[in-house]
């Protein structure tokens, strides 16, 4: 096979891997972002951590939140909700960003993957 | 037969359908899956249904404090042979075999559950993670998903969308349901257990086609339409995670360490993806899965 074709089907699995890889990575940290609260399941999301800080600001310390699957919860105490999501969020890319890091100093298929012969 | 402690009935839990065959151990497959909840989960009790001949087979090749240590309740439910049909199975692109396909009894599930809160889950359905620690409790009496997704991250790869067909219903997938015991679940299961008597008619009906098995995922997914007033949205909810993440019978497990599965795909011959899995995942390659029970049991044991 001609090196050039050779070189750039080489590169091309070392693409998919590391597709993949991201993929990977991006549904971990979707199920990590997951909390379980009176009955409801929320994700820590960006627009949930915000409107909850939004809440507390306005001095609200029990409201009513919709969650993953349209139900309507009661949060009875808010700052606890808010401080369990934001550790939630802070534990979930923290994780990312190793792995995200470790993942973009990969060079090779192998290395995408850590390997470990034996 | 394993002595149990006394009280039969538990708050929460996991249940795991086992029949082996002649060519696949179902049974040490759940106890792979058996170890791993108790490895990865908090709320981590676990019910064995099995026949007699696979419990006594689990009894004779692993010791009694490793089963007692995956399982706190194994409940004889002997298969329903009337209906069991041969299936093909792939151990890869490369080679495959016929079996008789004996998972049949799991509409019988809400008599037999002993919990109160139970996800139902597939012997090879592998719990990775934690993810589940969050469906406990939940305002949702019944939950199970639709979407599923491979390896490669395709979302579509029985076609229609999740559908039986292009002009059909909703696919639900019972490689994992969470139920509580409510009237609605049990109507649920009730409706199952009425399509699977009377299968041929719903074949025709929703127009499937007809694999030459009794296929829980198209029985559960009449019942929940059945359940819903015959309307397509609105009474099911995902579980804490929106899709079952899965690996096709084409694939091979290579390794296992660390909690984490190492597999290669194979989308056209020849064409090789590698895949570290870090996520719940069903296997769908079962004899490919019980060549890393051994490393499965280390790692949970350990």
């Amino acid at each position: 096979m001609d090196d050039r074709l050779q070189k750039a089907l080489e590169f091309s699995k070392y693409r998919i891997g590391l597709f993949n890889r991201k993929e990977d990575l991006k549904l971990k940290v979707n199920n990590m972002l997951v909390h379980s609260y009176n009955g409801g399941i929320f994700r820590s999301t960006h627009e949930l951590i915000t409107f909850v800080k939004l809440l507390l600001d306005q001095a609200h310390t029990r409201v009513v939140l919709v969650d993953e699957n349209g139900n309507p919860i009661e949060v009875t105490d808010l700052q606890a909700f808010f401080d369990d999501i934001l550790s939630k969020y802070f534990e979930a890319t923290n994780y990312y960003h190793t792995e995200y890091t470790n993942l973009r100093a990969a060079r090779s298929v192998n290395s995408i993957y850590e390997f470990i012969d034996g | 037969m394993v002595e149990y402690p006394s009280g039969f009935y538990m708050p929460r839990g996991y249940v795991i359908y086992a029949h082996n065959n002649p060519s696949i151990d179902y049974g040490s497959m759940a106890l792979c899956n058996a170890l791993l909840i108790k490895k990865h989960l908090k709320e981590n009790a676990v019910a064995l249904i099995s026949d007699k001949g696979t419990i006594n087979y689990l009894e004779n090749s692993y010791s009694e404090s490793l089963l007692r240590q995956a399982f706190d309740r194994m409940i004889v439910d002997e298969q329903d042979t009337t209906v069991a049909a041969n299936r093909r199975f792939f151990d890869t692109r490369y080679s495959n075999f016929t079996e008789q396909y004996r998972n049949l009894n799991r509409p019988n599930i809400y008599d037999l559950t002993p919990f109160e809160e139970t996800i139902m889950i597939d012997a090879d359905y592998l719990m990775l993670d934690n993810t589940f620690d969050a469906a406990w409790g939940c305002v949702e009496d019944f939950m199970c998903n639709r979407k599923t997704r491979d390896l490669n991250h395709k979302v579509n790869n029985f076609g229609f969308d999740n559908r039986f067909n292009e002009m059909s219903i909703p696919l639900y997938w019972a490689t994992a349901v969470y139920f509580a015991k409510t009237d609605k679940s049990k109507l649920i299961f009730q409706l199952m257990n009425f399509v699977k008597e009377n299968y041929a008619y719903y074949q025709y009906l929703y127009r499937f086609n007809h694999s030459g098995y009794f296929r829980n995922d198209y029985a559960l997914s009449i019942a929940i339409h059945i359940a819903n007033n015959f309307m397509e949205y609105g009474s099911i909810s995902n579980l804490p995670t929106d899709h079952i993440m899965f690996s096709l019978e084409d694939d091979e497990f290579h390794r296992f360490a660390n909690g984490q599965c190492y597999i290669s795909s194979e989308p056209a011959p020849g064409d090789f993806h590698l895949h570290k899995v870090i996520s719940n995942v069903h296997i769908m390659n079962k004899r490919a899965l019980l060549r890393n029970k051994d490393e499965i049991i280390s790692y949970a044991t350990s």
